[in-house]
């Protein structure tokens, strides 16, 4: 039996593979398909470069419709059920607010956006003015689309796809935090006094804990299904002493300050990151959201912490 | 983890009366190319402490005979609760324990079918007390344990000291083990005029345990010890019948092959131990389990063992002639020395609670004849011994 854990840079961060197989042509195999299958949905979706079908559809912005292939037609198709479950809230067309934040400042040159500059890109920000078909996508001058929150989690789920096409039925990928697991780990139990050697084991997975650097805050075992986890911590800025972090809401353009993080357990990865991230927009009424999608979830507050299912 | 489904399936009436608003769920079936995992299969980390209770019930018997009436009934029962706890200390090092009271009625185990009367001086009602306590250091690639057991009752004291050390190689694929201990015992039959006679064994034990496929395992064990002191049975020499060795050197060699079935969910375990040591007992012990995992967290393992064994050189078979047999210092008509064969069946029914516990329950019938003995015939003269063994537990995670 062969076990590899293989990572490799994508979508902006690094993703990890481990990978148990029969043999290491087998593990060899499936890491080759996993990467080229990353790459080419990173080819396609990224908002950085400039060929991908993506930045097509953003550049002809107020210009003629763009035509659309079956998958892209498929992932708006999820953007609309996202943006209908949360209200409005999840909006693949409020990335252009993050113009008006600079998340990298150091220090002092942390500042407010102005706003104006809020206000006139606010203007661009709201998906039901989006014209769209399966076969084509026709938006608004000045509104940019961005599947952040859906892309990197579609991405696990289609190499979950990948491995299990490959009869690997033992793994787990990582897409920089946002993990879908196929099958536990094999592992070799080592009790050889009463001799209960194990054939498997869940994949145990730990979160990070939104404040202490370096700590978790919970640990889990997983078999099946996805994890993701969306928090305040990842990028942000402090100005006088409060924390403004990257997560926007769609209708102020400010960030979200109800929750420190959310982690969610789903059976696909896309549905535990769309949900975690709608879960730290709806604010106070996240746990009613995620109780209607009949979700597993650890909500992070600053005095409070919910749980339901596997991390009760 | 079957549990999983049955909560999944204990919340679709309450799901589908809430899903007002779009199920995320619904919609991401839509895009192309994913796979459904075949459940939510996920469950809490498996928690920190491990606490578990067991109680053991044990009996055995042989048939009665009305040519033998004294020969034959009843005879040892044993009631023995025992309690473990494992927790760990910081992120690489744990604790374990356990604690066991043994109360042990009935006629003693020197009964022998051909030594009539002897069992009315052999009745025993005793209680043993017996604890451990095991430390175990973790690192990257190998772990350290250090443990120390004592167990006493009132003409019986051991204690014994342990260290193993384990090593992870080929992405944790195989694994090597080594162990060694030391046992210092002590015995004290006052009726049978046996004071403070000592036992001292060595034991050394090395395996390897590799990862064959995802589904499959093996391991290999070879155990050897080498023991000096008092290995008499105090209660039968004091009639003269019970002279053995002062040392006695014992090797086994355990062969494991378990393999998983994810399609029926069931895993079978199947071992064979072949066993030799300096009395001359040589022995053979097949074993297969089936362990069928069933809905709603319940797991039935049907369990099944035959063993051989050959009689030791200093074995005698009944009746005893009132004197040792020319030529040999040792003499033993200890049945368990004796040449014979023997079945175990057995099931064990366990069932998860909640996430944390399960509870288990096992019984097993055993069933010593000597004509079972595998090529070639069992030592004669001693009536078929059977046992009935149960044992209920209760483990949880906190």
């Amino acid at each position: 039996v062969a076990f590899l854990k293989y990572v490799f840079p994508v979508m902006g961060g690094y993703s990890e593979l481990h990978i148990h197989a029969d043999n290491e042509q087998a593990v060899q195999r499936a890491v080759q398909a996993c990467v080229a299958e990353a790459r080419r949905i990173e080819a396609k979706y990224s908002r950085y470069r400039t060929d991908s079908a993506l930045s097509k559809i953003n550049s002809h912005a107020g210009g003629a419709s763009t035509p659309i292939d079956a998958e892209t037609a498929a992932l708006l198709a999820y953007a609309q059920a996202c943006y209908e479950a949360s209200d409005g809230l999840f909006d693949v067309t409020s990335g252009v607010l993050r113009k008006a934040w600079d998340f990298n400042a150091q220090g002092s040159a942390a500042k407010l956006p102005q706003a104006d500059k809020l206000e006139s890109l606010l203007a661009h920000v709201g998906w039901h003015r989006v014209v769209w078909q399966q076969d084509s996508i026709q938006l608004p001058i000045g509104m940019e689309l961005d599947f952040g929150g859906i892309g990197k989690e579609y991405a696990a789920d289609r190499l979950a796809s990948v491995l299990l096409g490959l009869d690997i039925h033992h793994a787990m990928v990582n897409m920089a935090g946002d993990i879908r697991v196929v099958g536990p780990q094999a592992v070799v139990g080592c009790d050889w006094y009463h001799g209960q050697a194990m054939e498997t084991e869940p994949w145990h997975i730990g979160i990070v804990h939104p404040r202490h650097t370096g700590q978790t805050c919970h640990s889990l075992a997983i078999q099946q299904g996805a994890l993701a986890t969306s928090g305040d911590y990842e990028r942000f800025i402090e100005i006088d002493g409060r924390r403004y972090c990257h997560i926007l809401h769609p209708q102020t353009g400010l960030p979200v300050s109800e929750w420190q993080a959310v982690s969610v357990v789903a059976p696909l990865c896309v549905v535990a990151g769309s949900a975690c991230t709608i879960a730290m927009l709806k604010g106070a009424k996240a746990i009613d959201f995620l109780q209607t999608q009949d979700v597993d979830y650890l909500v992070w507050g600053e005095k409070i912490c919910h749980r339901r299912g596997v991390f009760d | 983890m079957v549990w999983v489904e049955v909560a999944v399936a204990a919340t679709d009436t309450e799901r589908s009366n809430k899903r007002v608003s779009t199920s995320l769920m619904l919609a991401a079936m839509a895009l192309p190319g994913l796979i459904m995992p075949a459940g939510v299969q996920a469950e809490s980390a498996p928690e920190k402490t491990t606490l578990g209770i067991k109680y053991l019930h044990y009996k055995d018997w042989q048939d009665f005979d009305p040519a033998q009436p004294k020969r034959s009934g009843q005879r040892i029962k044993v009631s023995s609760p025992s309690a473990y706890w494992l927790a760990p200390v910081g992120s690489s090092l744990s604790i374990e324990g356990s604690i066991t009271l043994d109360s042990v009625s009935g006629a003693s185990p020197k009964y022998h079918s051909a030594l009539s009367g002897a069992s009315s001086k052999g009745y025993i009602d005793d209680k043993r007390k017996a604890f451990d306590l095991k430390v175990t250091k973790y690192e990257e690639h190998t772990s350290y344990g250090l443990g120390i057991s004592r167990s006493s009752e009132h003409d019986y004291e051991s204690s014994a000291i342990s260290g193993d050390f384990r090593l992870n190689a080929d992405g944790n694929n195989r694994t090597y083990a080594f162990g060694l201990s030391y046992a210092s015992d002590r015995i004290n039959a006052i009726t049978a005029d046996v004071f403070d006679e000592r036992k001292r064994t060595f034991e050394f034990m090395t395996g390897l345990t590799q990862v064959i496929s995802p589904t499959e395992l093996g391991q290999i064990n070879l155990t050897h010890s080498s023991g000096r002191g008092y290995f008499s049975d105090p209660y039968k020499n004091q009639y003269g019948l019970d002279i053995r060795p002062d040392h006695r050197r014992q090797t086994a060699l355990l062969l494991r092959y378990n393999k998983h079935f994810e399609n029926q969910a069931a895993t079978m375990r199947t071992s064979a131990r072949y066993y030799r040591d300096s009395f001359g007992v040589k022995g053979l012990t097949l074993g297969v389990d089936w362990a069928q995992e069933l809905p709603q967290g319940w797991t039935v393992t049907p369990n099944l063992r035959y063993t051989t064994q050959s009689s030791a050189s200093f074995y005698y078979d009944p009746p005893f002639t009132g004197a040792l047999p020319a030529g040999s210092p040792y003499y033993s008509a200890d049945s368990r020395l004796s040449a014979f064969g023997a079945v175990t069946a057995g099931v064990k029914v366990e069932k998860e609670i909640g996430k944390a516990s399960r509870v288990d329950l096992k019984v097993e019938r055993y069933e010593q004849r000597s004509a079972w003995r595998l090529g070639g015939h069992g030592s004669v003269g001693i009536l078929p011994l059977k046992a009935l063994f149960w044992q209920l537990g209760w483990s949880t995670q906190y």
